[in-house]
């Protein structure tokens, strides 16, 4: 039965999940980092960015999956023109089983990166900025001060805006539906789509229960252990 | 004093970074605008020579798509006023009385939102049928109230939490009964909070895909989400025009929105994650 499991079509899909969650909140934790630290220094215009930059987050995700795959065009796309140009190889996007999955992360990181952003902004706002004075007096450098005391004093926020965008991506459905319905040939079917499938579209709502079960025995196990891993940690 | 190269490297960030985000919203807006046979063409226009209408008339033409619109209106409206009615309750509650269990029920109340959709879909979607809720607005309302009270309840109490329990013993000695107390001592002073959960509320509701599309299944009853991605994607023969200009016209409520109350959107929200 187990050797079973391990071959079947639940296990891939697992995979599948796991890599995109975790791929998807990595890359959008650093860049969200990164624009969230330019974005609270004294740059001309940082009040219209900060809310200009929430659009992304605001449109409907159908809308965002639909312009996307305008975007993703592989003969009259925007994005392949532009490779082009660029004397770049152009690429099939979504139609491809190789690229398909990191098509549709790209949109994810896309969507959810402002939210993260914002969310950090906060975070940054409440550190106080004698710290920032005492380290420069005592001769560090802008990138000390973030390793040292920025990213040290947002760790809270870090810890539980990462858990709930792990969880909302295990979770990720919309995205995948409306863009590739699980294919081509099953490169997409993380575990929300193959739930879906099985329930939905065949009907099998005993098999498709059973897989929603196991799947979020898994998320309680995983969100108890990064709670217990990163234990919250009181700064000062 | 900062020098120069740090400063342009901070730009380079900004710029490379808003141009990932921005363009496609870009492209999205002006392709709305071009005729068929001209999306088509290589190299593409960045911007529009001819801007036309023609896509957007089309909206009403079939008048399916508006259709849609009324439904998502009324949906997403009836959840708000559901989840501001309940949350109200909920949040005050949690912030003025001390049970024990608070804490165990907000926890509960939490991890309910982290269940996965599609396992409460395969429950829902058994109990609707059994009792003829399927292809019904109000029961899609009720399923989305319950989507976006959790994170709702949090919000508002913590602007509850904010304003000093000495306001509500100070009303009650003026004689003044508990429901007394919170229409008209508190409310009126979490207000920005109660815009905070209509904002969200709203947008999320808006922004339903996956229970719209399993609770409805007759055309002419579905919400914008499952509505254009179904009609528009699965015609063999795209009609990207059209198409954008549907897209366009389906972020324009939240795109209003965010423009005018933006500043009660992300206080609500940080409220919410951060101090939560």
């Amino acid at each position: 039965m187990f050797t079973n499991f391990f071959e079947g079509e639940f296990w891939q899909a697992f995979l599948l999940s796991n890599k995109f969650a975790f791929t998807v909140v990595i890359i959008q934790l650093f860049l969200s980092l990164v624009l969230a630290i330019v974005l609270n220094e004294n740059i001309r215009g940082k009040r219209v960015l900060r809310s200009v930059l929430l659009m992304p987050w605001v449109i409907p995700t159908a809308v965002t999956a639909l312009l996307w795959m305008w975007l993703y065009q592989p003969d009259y796309g925007v994005l392949n023109y532009i490779l082009k140009t660029l004397g770049l190889k152009q690429s099939l996007w979504l139609g491809s089983v190789d690229t398909a999955l990191t098509s549709v992360m790209i949109v994810a990181i896309w969507k959810q990166m402002p939210f993260t952003t914002t969310m950090l902004i906060a975070g940054m706002q409440s550190i106080s900025h004698d710290y920032y004075e005492a380290s420069s007096i005592d001769g560090a450098n802008k990138l000390q001060n973030y390793y040292y005391i920025t990213i040290p004093f947002l760790k809270n926020v870090i810890k539980s805006t990462t858990l709930v965008s792990i969880i909302e991506n295990f979770k990720m459905f919309p995205l995948f539906w409306i863009m590739t319905q699980g294919g081509p040939i099953n490169a997409t079917t993380t575990l929300a789509v193959l739930t879906y499938q099985t329930s939905f579209v065949s009907m099998d709502m005993g098999k498709g229960a059973t897989i929603g079960v196991l799947w979020i025995i898994f998320l309680v196990v995983f969100s108890r252990l990064f709670n217990s891993v990163f234990k919250e940690e009181s700064f000062v | 004093m900062r020098s120069i190269r740090t400063n342009s490297i901070f730009y380079l960030i900004i710029i490379v970074m808003f141009a990932f985000l921005l363009f496609p919203i870009y492209w999205m807006i002006v392709s709305s605008f071009k005729e068929n046979n001209v999306l088509f063409t290589l190299p593409p226009e960045f911007l529009p020579v001819n801007p036309t209408l023609v896509n957007y008339k089309s909206i009403f033409v079939d008048n399916i798509f508006v259709t849609y619109y009324k439904n998502s209106l009324f949906v997403s409206f009836g959840a708000t006023a559901l989840t501001m009615f309940v949350a109200t309750f909920c949040g005050y509650a949690f912030s003025r009385f001390n049970y024990k269990l608070n804490e165990i029920i907000i926890t509960l109340i939490l991890s309910a939102s982290m269940f996965p959709v599609v396992s409460q879909l395969i429950s829902i979607y058994g109990i609707f049928k059994n009792n003829g809720l399927l292809n019904n607005h109000y029961a899609l309302m009720m399923i989305l109230t319950s989507v976006s009270l959790p994170f709702c309840i949090l919000m508002i109490r913590s602007y509850f939490n904010d304003i000093p329990k000495e306001l509500d013993e100070a009303a009650k000695i003026d004689g003044c009964g508990r429901m007394r107390t919170m229409f008209q001592i508190i409310l009126p002073l979490v207000k920005p909070g109660l815009l905070a959960v209509a904002i969200y509320t709203f947008m999320r509701a808006w922004d339903d895909y996956q229970y719209g599309l399993t609770l409805i299944n007759r055309d002419e009853m579905r919400t914008l989400g499952p509505g254009i991605s179904l009609r528009f994607l699965g015609d063999v023969q795209f009609d990207w025009g059209k198409t954008l200009s549907v897209a366009v016209a389906a972020s324009l409520p939240v795109l209003l929105i965010f423009m005018f109350l933006q500043k009660y959107m992300v206080s609500g929200l940080t409220a919410g994650a951060v101090k939560g």
